[in-house]
């Protein structure tokens, strides 16, 4: 007879697998901002994956750790790609994927142990290192010709430092139609304009049972609810931005958010806030800045919301004295 | 005699090496990072550390004797303050842009955990000339630590080499900035780089040391053996 330790029941999910369908998701993303912008966004994407991957074989040989290949590190760099803007030099993808994969991975202890998300740090990186290819954005194929003189004054997606003078997403709100921002014909960050393509592969993930739906939705109401009260047009900041991509990829990574669902609901809600009041206060998009904000709070959120053990009495006292009973 | 020069200079070497204020011992942060993005803002800035330092050092070391206990800080932080205000007021007069580039972290020695730190430690325990010397190379740690940080955040943070005070040119090395580096979050990230190499080589140092023990004790063991067949 054998004799294990727990988790007894295992399902046949691993991460590779789970990686591989998380890529899966994040094509229809990526096979439009290809549309939208050229081959140039396709040579963005498979730069950002080929030298995410490569830092961390890098990374593996040098701490000495087994090389193993576990997709991880495409889905960061895949991301990344999709929340650049398509008109970078193509060493910018290079530089943000090594950066994000070696200090935000890798120096934290790798899959599993970084406490920030790899991508919005790559790309906060980039933002701070290199402000003006970051935040100039092109126009895309088929953009109205109305909308496209617009566009140069609107940056109505990805975050913008506070510094540039970067028009706010309600002040060109006239320019664009509820369906230019949905099907990705408006100048924004690569994977981002598509919300289509997004919603596509947000479905594939909650139908696969791999993100919990609860989040999106969670952090989209939190949205549409501040931007009510506050009088601006919730179908507008839904659609505009990197909102919807960052709901269904970047704030439903397994490792940089709340272990249990309240905790993942408070995150997305916080999350929520924090990107509407920096929209409507200062009139800048800064999702990734948000998401390395409240990945720094996931352990606060897990160390307050703890969930009843089986068998456990209703009310239990939260604190230090709990294991004496 | 000879065996008191070595002690002196050990105390000197120390504060290079094995007792670096900043990346060992983690003292004097907050100038480390707020500073170091000119190289000549650090280099004013370890001298007036040295400076301070071992003036200060020196006569809490002379005056050691006469201070009671009880009042010893309040001493020692006014020997020190009055060091520091001679140095800002040289600065003031003779560095102008350094002055304004410092800022408040000048005066702020005063408050420096290296200063207090070695004044409370070492000073206030020990006689003239070895406070002299651990002075000086704590200071000349401090002084390594930080312009290494600002070589770094200069070059790649600015993509040049700017002196306008100590001397006056203006050297482009790099035709790019890495801009994040001209933040604090690129000191940190920098600080963060350089302790984590220093960690590495003690890390391997301490290994080797023990490795060469169990080897001795290994082949000790052999020729015991040896010995016994």
């Amino acid at each position: 007879m054998e004799v294990n330790v727990s988790p007894h029941i295992r399902s046949d999910w691993d991460v590779r697998k789970i990686m591989l369908c998380v890529v899966l998701a994040l094509i229809p993303s990526a096979i439009a901002g290809v549309y939208y912008f050229g081959y140039y966004a396709l040579m963005i994407i498979v730069l950002s994956i080929l030298s995410a991957q490569i830092t961390e074989l890098i990374g593996f040989k040098l701490m000495g750790k087994p090389v193993e290949f576990d997709g991880s590190a495409i889905v960061t760099g895949l991301i990344l790609a999709l929340i650049l803007p398509p008109s970078v030099p193509l060493w910018i993808p290079v530089v943000g994927s090594a950066f994000a994969i070696a200090f935000f991975k890798l120096l934290f202890g790798g899959l599993g142990k970084n406490i920030f998300n790899p991508a919005a740090g790559g790309r906060v990186f980039l933002l701070l290192s290199f402000g003006a290819v970051m935040t100039s954005f092109p126009a895309p194929r088929g953009q109205s010709a109305a909308a496209s003189t617009a566009a140069s004054t609107a940056a109505t997606t990805a975050a913008t430092t506070a510094a540039t003078t970067a028009a706010s997403p309600l002040a060109s709100s006239a320019a664009y139609s509820y369906m230019d921002l949905f099907l990705g014909r408006i100048p924004g960050s690569l994977g981002e304009t598509c919300k289509l393509a997004i919603l596509i592969g947000g479905i594939i993930l909650i139908a696969l049972g791999l993100i919990d739906y609860m989040v999106p939705l969670v952090y989209a109401l939190t949205c549409i609810i501040i931007s009510f009260a506050a009088g601006a047009d919730p179908l507008y900041h839904l659609l505009s931005g990197g909102l919807l991509f960052a709901a269904f990829f970047m704030a439903t990574d397994y490792v940089t958010t709340p272990i249990t669902r309240e905790g993942r609901i408070v995150f997305a809600i916080g999350l929520g806030i924090l990107t509407m009041a920096t929209r409507l206060l200062t009139g800048v998009e800064s999702i990734s800045y948000m998401i390395l904000f409240m990945n720094g709070l996931v352990p606060i959120i897990d160390r307050f919301i703890i969930p009843r053990s089986f068998g456990e009495p209703k009310k239990v006292k939260v604190g230090g004295k709990k294991n004496e009973q | 005699m000879s065996n008191e020069k070595v002690n002196l200079w050990d105390e000197f070497f120390k504060g290079i090496g094995r007792m670096n204020p900043v990346y060992i011992l983690l003292l004097g942060l907050c100038s480390a990072l707020a500073i170091t993005t000119r190289i000549e803002n650090a280099i004013v800035m370890s001298v007036g550390v040295i400076f301070c330092l071992v003036c200060s050092t020196v006569i809490i070391s002379i005056v050691r004797a006469v201070v009671p206990g009880d009042v010893r800080i309040p001493v020692f932080i006014s020997i020190i303050a009055g060091f520091v205000t001679l140095f800002g007021f040289f600065t003031q007069a003779y560095l102008p842009t350094v002055y304004s580039a410092l800022g408040v972290y000048l005066a702020l020695i005063t408050t420096n955990c290296i200063l207090y730190g070695r004044a409370e430690a070492y000073a206030g325990k020990n006689p003239i000339l070895p406070t002299l010397m651990d002075g000086l190379g704590m200071g000349a740690g401090y002084s390594l630590a930080i312009i290494g940080i600002a070589v770094v955040r200069e070059i790649l943070g600015f993509g040049e080499i700017v002196f306008q005070d100590l001397a006056q040119f203006e050297i482009t090395v790099l035709p790019f900035q890495v801009g994040i580096l001209q933040q604090s979050a690129g000191a940190y990230i920098v600080m963060a780089g350089y302790l984590g190499f220093f960690m590495y080589l003690s890390k391997r140092k301490e290994r080797k040391r023990k490795e060469a023990i169990s080897l001795e004790r290994k082949r000790m063991m052999e020729e015991r053996t040896r010995e016994v067949s």
